[in-house]
């Protein structure tokens, strides 16, 4: 073989194997289970409440998406109870949710503007162009 | 539950690390599949009257995990498809559905009466807990679960005919009876049937502290003889019942009692008409089982009686297990 034919096949192989991952990065599965997607309560949240000081808002709704960022973790790091929606956490409690399949639910939550508060559960990224942008984002977090 | 602060955290809370991708649990915590409390607290109390007759008490469940939910019998939707699926969550766990307890508590008092609520609930599982009451005594509850109740009047519908608006989670309790998961309405039943699984294998693999129990135990009236000889010593049987509520087999290995010398285990047998007492090393005691120390089958042997047992007099008696060790009871004599 000649050193331009050997090049030529080298170049070859390198495209095929670029080829495979690209199709992977685009049609391949998604993991199964994604991060999770953390709130806290921060400690004197109720005191800062009772002062009347303008605190930030959970966003609504709150997206999640299956095999990306799929589980809801709400932490009260405060010193007493705290409900948010259909929850109610004790001081320094964790309430972990996990969702596997894509939904939409809604809670009655009476301080929010709209009174619920809408959790939006996404379906995994679909295969193309937007799996190969979400691998692509994982990639540059990770 | 007072302090709690309904909603108004929504409104403060503030976004932390939403953008880390650490993993998604702790590896300690049970991987449960619906929404679980870490650290798990103690669920809220309480005692009411059951729709059946009775009352019911939270603290008193006797080591059953509890599905809590609620709910009202003139439910079009919602109420329905939770109850059955929490009839099919039982049903699909065969044997250990029967430490498995489910309870119903009404958001509509005034339209759910007692056998109106039993009637409803008793379509889906006979053995299903309604309750209601006056809403002086629900409310508390409501609110202590986080479940908000609003009545809605639809347009054109009569005053029998109005709908309750109410969170229909399922609460999951464990047989410690502390709340370790709160499964919103839509999460699918078969996780709530795998959570279920792993509070019943968390509540065998925990509990009972004492998984052997003796029960029920009494000694045969016995005099001392006058003219007494120790070669001929005085004797006395006993009898109890004995229960391994462990998922390990555990075995009787010996017995002793403040009433005599020494105490042995025996077997009485049938052999060919002539019955015969054995002495016996070791009894079984199968995981999940029970054997009856009784009047013709294995009992003990008290030996070198110290005194003349009377009925209405009582004797200590030690039992030795192999593996839950040395359990002392008081034996009545009869």
């Amino acid at each position: 073989m000649t050193r331009r034919a050997a090049t030529v096949a080298a170049a070859l192989a390198v495209a095929l194997l670029g080829l495979a991952g690209l199709a992977w990065a685009t049609l391949g599965p998604m993991p199964e289970r994604g991060a999770a997607l953390t709130f806290v309560i921060p400690p004197g949240t109720a005191a800062r409440l009772e002062a009347g000081e303008p605190l930030s808002v959970l966003p609504s709704p709150v997206h999640l998406t299956v095999g990306v960022r799929d589980v809801l973790v709400l932490t009260n790091d405060d010193e007493v109870p705290h409900q948010v929606g259909p929850i109610i956490l004790g001081s320094r409690q964790t309430y972990r949710i996990p969702f596997r399949r894509p939904g939409t639910f809604k809670y009655n939550c009476s301080l929010h503007a709209t009174g619920t508060l809408t959790l939006v559960i996404d379906p995994p990224p679909a295969p193309g162009l937007e799996r190969l942008r979400w691998r692509l984002g994982s990639l540059v977090t990770s | 539950m007072s302090g709690v602060r309904r909603g108004a955290a929504l409104a403060v809370l503030l976004l932390a690390g939403s953008a880390s991708v650490g993993p998604a649990r702790a590896a300690s915590a049970p991987a449960f599949r619906s929404g679980a409390f870490d650290p798990p607290r103690a669920a809220p109390a309480f005692t009411l009257p059951a729709a059946g007759g009775g009352a019911f008490e939270l603290r008193r469940q006797g080591g059953k995990v509890v599905v809590l939910t609620f709910g009202y019998s003139s439910c079009p939707d919602v109420c329905p498809t939770v109850l059955a699926e929490l009839a099919q969550v039982r049903a699909r766990l065969g044997a250990a559905a029967k430490r498995v307890q489910v309870v119903y508590v009404s958001v509509d008092p005034e339209r759910d009466t007692p056998a109106r609520l039993r009637a409803f609930t008793e379509q889906f599982d006979k053995t299903f807990v309604g309750i209601t009451g006056p809403s002086a005594e629900l409310a508390p509850v409501w609110k202590a679960y986080g479940i908000s109740v609003v009545r809605k009047d639809l347009p054109g519908s009569t005053p029998a005919t109005y709908l309750v608006h109410h969170t229909a989670s399922v609460f999951l309790i464990d047989a410690a009876g502390r709340l370790r998961v709160m499964a919103p309405f839509g999460t699918p039943s078969e996780d709530v049937l795998h959570d279920v699984r792993l509070l019943l294998a968390d509540a065998a693999e925990a509990a009972p502290e004492a998984p052997v129990l003796v029960e029920k135990a009494w000694v045969r009236r016995a005099a001392v003889m006058p003219d007494s000889k120790p070669d001929v010593p005085n004797t006395a049987a006993g009898y109890a019942l004995l229960r391994n509520r462990g998922k390990t087999a555990d075995a009787l290995i010996g017995a002793s009692s403040d009433a005599a010398e020494r105490v042995e285990v025996h077997e009485t047998r049938n052999m060919a008409g002539m019955m015969m007492m054995e002495k016996v090393d070791t009894v079984a005691l199968p995981a999940a089982g029970r054997v009856e120390l009784k009047p013709g089958a294995y009992h003990l042997m008290l030996i070198g009686l110290k005194r003349t047992l009377t009925p209405g007099q009582s004797v200590d008696l030690t039992l030795e297990f192999e593996r839950a060790g040395r359990i002392r009871t008081r034996a009545e004599v009869r």
